[in-house]
């Protein structure tokens, strides 16, 4: 009988031990994408997140806005716990949705900037790699929110790429090039968007242009009577429909291996608002009046009669999102989920038509844009509790390990949520955003917005603007009482210095431990 | 010694990777300072991409041209008809440079976008200007095959840009494994 060689060690030859080596690093690799599995105890419930990109809790009729845009989420509160004074971490996706995954401000993850990264040392500290015990699966339809989600893939037994929940993809990226949804995107816009510089194709440019355009004309015309105004979209490239999206929730959390940590992060209603043609004119000629506000000194737009015709758009297309939840938590209640589930309604931050700021990209830090909702519906829960002190983004990773009977992990900044945190609200809490867009994430920040919340009163900073140092000197402070003064009209700066101080103290703590 | 038509077309298609090439290059250098900020991986992933897409176009503009080239007087000897070629596609690529142009700095600007567009819209004149262009872009090249100065020149200028497509298609290829790892 031939010998085999390496049964014995002391046999190897050369060849055979440069083979082996060879395999090792792959076993390794191997071994470190295995994720940890140990058994939930029995009784555990499945958490299941579901966040709207852009969701402004100022525009929900569920929290007193002028418009019923969500009477449908008004009808499933009566068996929830409401949070009315939620507050994202960042102003736009990156910064809090990497709050929301890590549970620590953005002045520790510090991904500022479009399509940063959170620090290294988060891809193995954060939401999926504290519960090992459960089954965790996530998506973000936001190619951004994508980004992140990425970097914490190891740490998941289920990943679904942007490409999962988008009906009508681009022809040709989004179907090639799913798992790198984002450089590959950046690739085609710098290859044929050329719009205001030149194309890095020479020649085809012009021509794929045209067959996008053709594309998009056809996807218009083919839904027209449910879209008129077209398809919403992502860069103008995937289209999508906020019925399709939930309805992948669904059909990935059915037959789910369970317990379950579900993170969908849907794209809608971020901008372009294209809702369906039965919410178009929902809110038409409603005598609807938008209360008028200062131009901020950091605008970038003018208050434009467009801004209300944006705004009416918006608040439609949030009201065909309630429709879609009202449809979907039918369906979760029906298929008996939410026995055993708690779901998690939030957003990762709002959208703002006033002080000369459209959006959501700038650096305003007021109420539209940072104060997004909350809603938690526990199993079998049958009555509603309104919550009122203020909460974080931060906040639910320490909530979500109670849940799971877990302590919160030692890097949390957040608080569990009420009603699960025992004794009574602690009234000098403080909750802070960060808006530091312009930063790179190894350097101290600065420019930046930042503000931080202790109730009733919100100061914000806005610091180092070069726009801010011929009349500010280069900062802005702002000091309301959100209590008395809800729509930010009325800066007691000047007239409560000893309470800015205090306040800004506590935002140059959260600043320390920032690299020199 | 007269090239095989094997030969002739890989010069031509090496001839068409060039300009193809660089101009992907120039724009990746433009852009990529934006990727580094965030990850140096994200730049060669661009880099990657922009490599992949420049090979794709190189071979669909070859074809283009390689079909065009049944166009061509059958009389004409291949190395003729190479020249042919190769002369269109040097005025293509101006074209395509000039329409850049038009796009960095007039397009950008809608206001002037938007003067053009009247111009070309109110007058015959302009149009015709550039249906005269057009033609001349297609007869000059044509023309300029028949002629011995010419024909020298662009065979000088082939042997220095083959070296560099040569070297363009060995990025390629990098570009190509960067593209399948992030994908993997």
């Amino acid at each position: 009988m031939a010998a085999i060689g390496w049964s014995n060690p002391a046999m190897l030859s050369r060849r055979e031990f440069l083979k082996l080596s060879a395999l090792l690093p792959l076993a390794l690799g191997g071994v470190q994408h295995i994720p940890a599995r140990q058994t939930a105890p029995p009784g555990t419930p499945n958490i299941l997140i579901i966040l709207f990109d852009t969701w402004s809790a100022e525009n929900l009729s569920l929290y007193g806005y002028g418009r019923d845009t969500t009477p449908n989420l008004r009808h499933w509160a009566e068996r929830a716990i409401v949070y009315h004074r939620h507050y994202s971490a960042g102003n736009y996706t990156i910064p809090s949705t990497a709050s929301l995954l890590t549970g620590v401000y953005p002045w520790r993850h510090r991904a500022f900037r479009l399509y940063d990264r959170m620090l290294p040392a988060w891809a193995s500290r954060n939401l999926f790699s504290a519960f090992p015990d459960v089954h965790r699966l996530a998506y973000a339809q936001n190619p951004i929110a994508n980004v992140l989600v990425k970097q914490v893939k190891a740490n998941l037994d289920h990943y679904l790429p942007v490409g999962a929940g988008i009906a009508h993809p681009d022809p040709i990226f989004t179907p090639l090039f799913s798992s790198d949804q984002v450089v590959a995107s950046g690739a085609r816009n710098t290859l044929f968007r050329g719009r205001h510089s030149p194309s890095g194709s020479l020649f085809l440019a012009p021509f794929y242009n045209r067959l996008r355009l053709a594309l998009a004309a056809r996807q218009r015309a083919a839904v027209r009577e449910q879209y008129p105004i077209g398809m919403p979209g992502i860069d103008d490239e995937n289209y999508l429909t906020i019925e399709d999206s939930l309805r992948l929730l669904v059909e990935e959390t059915a037959g789910q291996t369970q317990p379950y940590l579900g993170y969908f992060h849907f794209f809608p209603p971020h901008d372009p608002y294209r809702p369906h043609q039965n919410f178009i004119n929902r809110f038409r000629n409603d005598g609807f009046e938008v209360s008028r506000k200062p131009i901020h000194p950091l605008h970038h737009a003018e208050h434009t009669p467009q801004m209300l015709v944006d705004r009416r758009g918006y608040d439609s297309y949030i009201a065909q999102i309630d429709s879609e939840l009202g449809r979907l938590m039918h369906t979760l209640q029906q298929r008996g989920d939410l026995q055993n589930t708690i779901v998690i309604l939030t957003s990762d931050h709002g959208e703002m038509f006033e002080r000369g700021f459209r959006g959501h990209f700038n650096r305003s830090l007021h109420q539209p844009v940072i104060h997004i909702p909350l809603m938690v519906f526990m199993p079998n829960q049958t009555e509603r509790l309104d919550i009122l002190s203020p909460t974080s983004t931060i906040d639910l990773l320490p909530t979500i390990a109670h849940w799971l009977g877990k302590p919160a992990p030692p890097w949390a900044e957040g608080q569990l949520l009420r009603p699960f945190q025992p004794g009574p609200p602690d009234p000098t809490r403080p909750v802070f955003t960060l808006e530091a867009k312009e930063n790179h994430p190894s350097r101290p920040v600065s420019p930046y917005s930042a503000q931080v919340t202790r109730w009733p009163y919100k100061l914000t900073e806005y610091m180092n603007y070069s726009e801010l140092y011929e009349d500010y000197n280069g900062e802005l402070v702002e000091l309301y009482n959100l209590e008395t003064d809800p729509d930010e009209l009325h800066d007691l700066a000047a007239s409560e210095p000893a309470l800015v101080t205090e306040l800004r103290a506590l935002l140059t703590r959260q600043r320390a431990g920032e690299p020199a | 010694m007269t090239p095989s038509p094997r030969q002739t077309y890989w010069q031509f298609f090496l001839w068409v990777a060039f300009p193809v090439h660089a101009w992907g290059i120039a724009i990746w250098l433009m852009n990529a300072d934006a990727y580094a900020a965030r990850a140096l991986s994200e730049a060669f992933g661009l880099g990657g991409y922009l490599l992949l897409g420049a090979l794709v176009e190189s071979l669909l503009v070859f074809g283009f041209f390689a079909t065009l080239s049944l166009l061509l007087p059958r009389r004409w000897p291949l190395l003729q008809r190479l020249d042919a070629l190769r002369g269109l596609l040097l005025t293509a690529t101006f074209w395509a440079l000039a329409l850049q142009a038009v796009i960095a700095f007039v397009i950008r600007q809608p206001a002037r976008h938007a003067a053009w567009v009247q111009v070309l819209n109110a007058h015959w004149g302009p149009l015709l200007l550039l249906l005269a262009l057009i033609l001349l872009s297609i007869g000059l090249p044509l023309w300029a095959a028949t002629r011995p100065g010419w024909r020298r020149l662009l065979a000088a200028l082939q042997e220095r840009v083959s070296l560099f497509s040569v070297l363009y298609l060995g990025l390629d290829a990098i570009g190509i494994l960067i593209v399948l790892f992030r994908n993997l």
